[in-house]
């Protein structure tokens, strides 16, 4: 274990490397701090560009962009009341306030930022420290706990990502349906590929993420913003460095978030908006001030933004040992890492344990490099909101563009992009969620190889799914995820009655 | 201040001066019924193609190519059903017609469905005549339709974008951009 961290630090270590992550950390920071641009959009436009890197370099730079607009969206929080990413939303509550009302903005991005490098370098040590463990345990998988695995991340990503469960049960199911064109792996046969070449290899991901993630987005962008400009920040920054009696006092704080970040990171279906509502949510309950919550405290800057960085750990987590993505940002990554020939899953960490530590290596690297950048170049940071959307709009198209046809270097790849764009703006009008399309698109492959094999396995036996007590659980637990809200609607309807009667 | 967008949006009416999207807005769950019955007729003939895929020996147990697929099929049609039903109860029980969903009037969504063409467009012309040319009328073709008219900002902001792409996926990445089949 001690020679693989070595070879690893040895990988991440590098010019190149450091570079890499440097590059990915300030790219997160633009993309986290314009509003309107996601960090799962900035994963994906940036997904193409991380391919055509050298291997690691790729990985290293992802989790660049993951760290680094988490991060990014609490500088827009604080600067003009937007929050640039849905996670720093509940950052505004006190940021704003402490920037404008007590004309404190240098010391409230000072907080944020040291809040969020520790959050994210507590939530490292934790996937340092749980991966191996939870890897070890999942060894024992086999195929059936394998298939039940991928059908809970599904099912629970379907279940909390929208609105209304149906439609994000129906987008799990169509993504599924496109991960099944091509040639079938077990059997050789075609299978909807309506005679064509292009087909005959499988819709490729990236088309398709770059579409519906990047492409719908701006096209989203374009019709809310139209004819809007955006506030232009003119604030002069007092400090850039947090004061120490402002260290002494959220230190509490910030553990605590941080741990809450972690945890809930690791729970597939959340992400850092919850996490950063429960995060601050904690921290008002356990202060000893509550009252100043709301108006500039330190402690409702640094729960918030402790826990939506610590969820960066945290959804490497079940990534990493277990194989299954909490979320659209860690579905990008569990694509960009199978398309580098990484599977994540119990395997790689006997089998490549070099990579999976060069992985959490960087995301520590991530996380300083953000502190640097953050205390070096906040002033220019909060400049950049000012960028006009006019002129951010054409370069977001060309970016989809070329990132699409940088992959195969095919047109057909751009043609399927433009459709991809297209329904996806509509399908996220009419309230779907596009994160179980894509889960169901990047897990669709291994949820089928595996329940194929489990059948070969236990020689057509259906029962096998349900006979081994993890994969049992697994798929209760998948079952209840998709029936638990529909049950909740009709206690809540049953209770609202009963008021009424009464 | 005069008329921001004098020339490819006034309401309804594209530069020509015919009528263009003003269909009227459609309700969200016209829409829900729509992609239901969409659905279920993608999903129906997506089983009838799966019963004819070439069935050769797998393992044995194994349910072969067609299952996984058909089993999708039919859970997205039991899904549509339910949608469908959904939807129309909820249509029975609301008094008031609902908000439009979106609104083809609305100078936002006209300025969208413009992008859309422009972008089947810029798709043609990377193929044709690859990506600098093409870049170059997209970005110019763009900002006008989301509005702007300065000269100045979108000379600029044309060569800037044109030029930072091809800088940073050509010459710093090495990436392959498209050539145009015709140059």
């Amino acid at each position: 274990m001690f020679e693989a961290f070595t070879q690893s630090l040895a990988l991440v270590l590098t010019p190149m490397g450091l570079l890499s992550i440097l590059g990915g950390v300030l790219c997160g920071i633009f993309v986290g701090v314009m509003p309107g641009l996601s960090s799962v959009m900035g994963m994906s436009i940036m997904l193409p560009v991380a391919l055509s890197l050298n291997g690691n370099l790729g990985v290293l730079m992802m989790l660049g962009i993951f760290c680094g607009a988490i991060y990014g969206g609490s500088i827009t929080a604080i600067m003009i009341n937007t929050p640039g990413t849905a996670n720093s939303a509940a950052t505004c509550l006190d940021g704003y306030p402490m920037a404008h009302k007590h004309h404190q903005p240098g010391r409230a991005l000072s907080i944020s930022t040291t809040a969020s490098t520790f959050g994210g370098l507590f939530s490292a040590v934790m996937l340092l420290w749980t991966s191996p463990i939870l890897s070890s345990f999942a060894l024992k998988f086999s195929a059936q706990e394998s298939f039940a695995l991928a059908l809970f991340g599904i099912s629970v990503v379907a279940s909390v990502s929208s609105e209304n469960v149906l439609k994000g049960v129906m987008g799990a199911l169509i993504g599924l349906l496109l991960a099944t064109v091509g040639v079938d792996v077990t059997t050789g046969a075609y299978r909807f590929t309506f005679d064509t070449v292009y087909l005959t290899g499988g819709i490729s991901n990236i088309p398709v993420l770059i579409g519906l993630f990047a492409f719908s987005q701006g096209l989203i962008n374009v019709q809310e913003s139209f004819g809007t400009t955006r506030a232009k920040v003119n604030t002069k920054l007092e400090r850039v460095l947090p004061s120490k009696a402002d260290l002494v006092t959220i230190f509490p704080t910030l553990i605590r978030s941080s741990l809450i970040g972690t945890l809930i990171g690791a729970i597939p279906g959340t992400g850092g908006d919850i996490a950063s509502w429960v995060g601050y949510n904690e921290a008002k309950r356990w202060s000893k001030h509550p009252e100043k919550f709301g108006d500039g405290a330190p402690d409702g800057i640094a729960a918030p933004e402790s826990a939506n960085n610590a969820i960066s750990g945290g959804a490497l987590i079940p990534l990493l040992s277990l194989g299954i993505p909490g979320d659209a940002c860690t579905a990008i990554m569990l694509g960009c890492l199978m398309m580098l020939g990484i599977t994540p899953g119990p395997l790689l960490m006997t089998e490549q344990p070099a990579k999976v530590y060069m992985i959490i290596v960087g995301l520590f690297f991530a996380n300083a490099f953000m502190a640097l950048c953050g205390f070096a170049g906040i002033r220019i940071f909060t400049k950049i909101s000012s960028v006009p959307n006019i002129v951010l709009t054409p370069l977001i198209f060309v970016f989809c563009f070329v990132g699409t046809f940088a992959v195969n270097h095919t047109v057909g790849d751009i043609y399927l992009m433009i459709l991809c764009g297209i329904l996806g703006f509509f399908l996220i009008k009419m309230e779907f969620s596009i994160p179980p399309i894509i889960l169901g698109l990047i897990l669709g492959g291994i949820l089928e190889k595996n329940f194929r094999r489990s059948m070969v396995l236990s020689g057509g036996d259906w029962t096998t799914f349900f006979t081994r007590p993890i994969s049992c659980v697994f798929i209760i637990i998948a079952f209840l995820s998709l029936v638990y809200p529909f049950v909740l609607a009709h206690i809540k309807k049953r209770k609202a009655e009963k008021g009424g009667a009464a | 201040m005069p008329d921001p967008f004098p020339v490819l949006c006034p309401a309804g009416r594209d530069a020509a001066g015919t009528r263009t999207f003003r269909k009227g807005a459609i309700p969200v769950r016209k829409y829900n019924t729509i992609l239901s019955i969409v659905l279920i007729a993608l999903s129906t003939a997506g089983i009838y193609l799966s019963l004819n895929f070439d069935v050769r020996g797998g393992n044995a147990g194994d349910p072969g190519a067609a299952f996984w697929p058909i089993l999708l099929c039919s859970a997205l049609i039991v899904c549509s059903v339910i949608l469908l039903v959904q939807t129309a109860v909820q249509a029975k029980k609301a008094a008031e017609p609902e908000a439009p969903l979106i609104d083809f009037a609305s100078a936002g969504v006209r300025c969208v469905l413009i992008i859309f063409v422009i972008m089947i467009s810029y798709a043609v012309l990377l193929h044709f005549f690859g990506f600098i040319p093409a870049t170059l009328v997209f970005v110019v073709a763009t900002m006008l339709a989301m509005g702007e008219r300065r000269p100045v900002w979108i000379a600029l902001s044309t060569v800037g974008i044109t030029g930072f792409i091809y800088v940073l996926f050509a010459l710093v990445m090495n990436v392959v951009l498209p050539q145009g089949v015709l140059l």
